[in-house]
């Protein structure tokens, strides 16, 4: 059973819920089970929390909370199918310990799931007179990363993937800096063992999440917050040496219902919404010689405002991503509009020595339009190594 | 171009198997338009527009060539859009008596009649030698790119030349009578800026981060670590009599910057202090560590062989 976080919610959501069911049958609810742990062992008197949206876990409204299991550290709770954004919550003596969930939000099934939460110390963000931005450190296990990225999301870009607004190196004494105009943002750092920018995050790489998320920025106000990480799907390189290990000997079966084999489509917002059918920009990359290129980010950047070509766009925020394949090839599915196409290794840095670089070249301002509906095929891209 | 100097080029290019069709037509107006091939530039060109070098191309541009660029502001944003942007090469090697000339193509011409000599993630080692830029918004302006630059004059623009990530060589070059001579806007490298007159500018050296920082992917932490170590060297030049500031740090250039072995036109230190804009002046910014100078003016520097008419040239 799920309980409300307070009185008068409880009485609201109680109305809601008799008039719900006076109109629809009852939703079928799903067990979910799962651990709360820091790098200790298990955190004993954790509690979980379920929202619907994002806002809702921002304002701390319409909460399902989880019921404490006879295990130290477990939980369970009982959600209708759906997608979830979920956190943990716990104590350890007297530091408030936060977990944001990697995979949020999480989509639950009929199915039953188990759910570990990796917690760590709460940091709220330090804001005062300054320059304008959010700045801090990213930290594992209190050791500064000395690479990785760090993106800003603006609280509209849920589900918080993908490049956001703004993506910056983490610089090697693990800090990051971000000049923004006023406005509520979210910021995540991952550290990814291929030192790839984009894609789902594989076991064993970092998930850094601020506590203090959505962080406020106001005019001459200088933000600064700890962002603390934990290894995706690697309890062991999570837990210290002396730490109680949980696992015992349900772990089989609860691997099996875990989320590992979860996909997350991280490469970037695919175009086409109820509005209308899909725009599709495909096409090849490939070197000076014809050779293809795979594993190629091809990157459509919206140029409908500008009449001429502008360098600074190529590092604003692209919507639309996509790897060339074995033989070179990309698809991107995008909306209808103008945009400037870039391939290149990588993203989320400025281009650097050796790196394959190349622009759509067309047309002189580097843009092409596609039209609603409209697939714009054969689009080539020539890419070579830059500043020799 | 006389009749004759045409010909020698047309029968030079027929020698070196490049097509005719590839050598520009003196009298027409080029503009939007992608050079996918290798092209040889000479004579007079008139630029109406964005001429892109396209990564697969090298543009040659022969001694003793003019290029006008004409004045058209499609976004209203008061530079002249008409610019030569290479993704692939740019081979642009005048001399001493025959210099490139890059300039407006307005009969009373004036800074940011034009936008700029864009070199722009290119994968080639670029070449800029004894060519001239006036009345640009920057002459030239170098990103993502290599590009050794020298015996260069740039004169009369907003700019003369601006470069953010680099591998960058400027030297034996004058940079005079610009609002701004020279503008870095990352302090990394390698860069080396040496044997230049840098003189009579408003700002004669201006070290800012870029202006996009909003979007910066690369701006490091504040945390005061000097950036340039090993990688930005200003040395061995004249900088001098520019009318505000010889070298200014702008907003947010929070490092220091070791800038020595340089001539200040003025020996007292306190009186070259007075050139400078760094955190002696405004102390969130970084220092310039300009100890030691230069004791007198460095003969060496500026472009070697100056034409005498450069002036003329304008």
């Amino acid at each position: 059973m799920t309980r409300a976080v307070s009185l008068s919610q409880y009485f609201t959501r109680l109305t809601l819920l008799i008039i719900t069911l006076s109109f629809t049958p009852m939703a079928h609810a799903t067990t979910i089970e799962g651990i709360v742990l820091t790098d200790e062992g298990p955190v004993a008197d954790a509690s979980v929390q379920a929202y619907r949206t994002f806002s809702d876990l921002q304002q701390q409204t319409n909460t399902l909370v989880s019921d404490a299991s006879t295990h130290p550290g477990q939980y369970t709770i009982e959600l209708a199918p759906g997608k979830y954004y979920m956190t943990a919550r716990g104590k350890n003596q007297s530091q408030a310990l936060f977990s944001y969930h990697g995979l949020n939000p999480i989509t639950i099934t009929d199915t039953y799931q188990w759910i570990p939460f990796f917690v760590l110390p709460e940091r709220p963000a330090q804001c005062e007179a300054g320059y304008q931005g959010i700045g801090g450190r990213v930290l594992y296990k209190d050791i500064p990363l000395n690479h990785g990225s760090v993106t800003i999301y603006t609280t509209e870009d849920e589900p918080f993937r993908g490049m956001g607004v703004l993506t910056n190196s983490i610089t090697e004494d693990g800090r990051f800096w971000f000049d923004l105009p006023p406005g509520n943002y979210v910021v995540i750092a991952r550290q990814r063992h291929d030192d790839a920018a984009i894609g789902p995050l594989k076991k064993g790489d970092l998930f850094c999440y601020a506590s203090a998320n959505p962080i406020r920025v106001t005019p001459a106000n200088s933000c600064q917050v700890d962002l603390l990480c934990y290894p995706r799907n690697d309890l062991d390189h999570y837990l210290d040496k002396n730490a109680l290990d949980p696992r015992g000997k349900h772990l089989a079966n609860r691997q099996d219902s875990s989320l590992q084999k979860t996909s997350m489509q991280d490469a970037g917002r695919k175009g086409g919404t109820a509005d209308g059918p899909i725009s599709i920009i495909a096409g090849r990359v490939t070197d000076l010689n014809n050779i293809p290129m795979p594993g190629m980010v091809v990157s459509a950047y919206p140029a409908d405002d500008l009449p001429l070509f502008q360098m600074y766009v190529l590092r604003f925020k692209s919507n639309f991503l996509a790897k060339t394949d074995a033989k070179g090839f990309f698809r991107l599915e995008v909306d209808p509009g103008s945009y400037y196409m870039v391939a290149r290794e990588k993203v989320g840095d400025a281009p650097n020595a050796g790196e394959h670089y190349g622009i759509y070249e067309g047309t002189a301002n580097h843009s092409l339009t596609v039209g609603r509906g409209e697939s714009k095929t054969g689009i080539q891209l020539v890419v070579e190594p830059i500043m020799p | 171009m006389t009749i004759r100097s045409y010909l020698i080029w047309l029968s030079l290019l027929a020698w070196l198997g490049i097509p005719s069709s590839l050598m520009a037509s003196p009298q027409t107006p080029i503009g939007n338009v992608v050079l996918t091939e290798d092209t040889v530039w000479s004579g007079t060109i008139t630029i109406d527009g964005v001429v892109v070098v396209g990564r697969k191309a090298t543009l040659t541009i022969t001694p003793g060539t003019t290029i006008l660029f004409k004045r058209r502001d499609v976004n209203h944003d008061g530079v002249g859009d008409s610019e030569i942007r290479v993704l692939g090469g740019v081979i642009a090697q005048g001399s001493a008596k025959q210099p490139i000339v890059f300039k407006s193509a307005e009969t009373k011409p004036a800074p940011k009649d034009w936008s700029y000599l864009l070199i722009f993630t290119s994968g080639k080692k670029n070449r800029i030698e004894y060519c001239q830029f006036h009345d640009a918004f920057s002459g030239l302006q170098v990103h993502f790119s290599t590009a050794l630059v020298q015996d260069c004059l740039f004169s009369h623009n907003l700019e003369g030349i601006r470069f953010g990530r680099a591998k960058l060589t400027l030297r034996h070059c004058l940079i005079n009578e610009n609002h701004i001579g020279v503008r870095f806007t990352r302090m990394e490298g390698p860069v080396e800026i040496q044997y230049n007159e840098i003189n009579n500018n408003q700002v004669g050296i201006f070290l800012v981060p870029s202006g996009q920082n909003i979007v910066d992917f690369f701006e490091p932490g504040r945390t005061g670590k000097p950036w340039n170590e090993g990688h930005l060297d200003i040395s061995a030049n004249n900088i001098r009599m520019n009318s505000d500031y010889n070298l200014k740090l702008g907003a947010k250039q929070l490092w220091d910057l070791k800038i020595t072995n340089n001539w200040w036109g003025i020996v007292t230190r306190a009186d070259i202090r007075q050139t400078l804009f760094d955190q002696h002046r405004d102390p969130d910014l970084g220092r310039a560590i300009i100890e030691p100078t230069a004791p007198q003016t460095i003969v060496d520097a500026g472009i070697r062989q100056l034409p005498a008419n450069h002036h003329a040239t304008k």
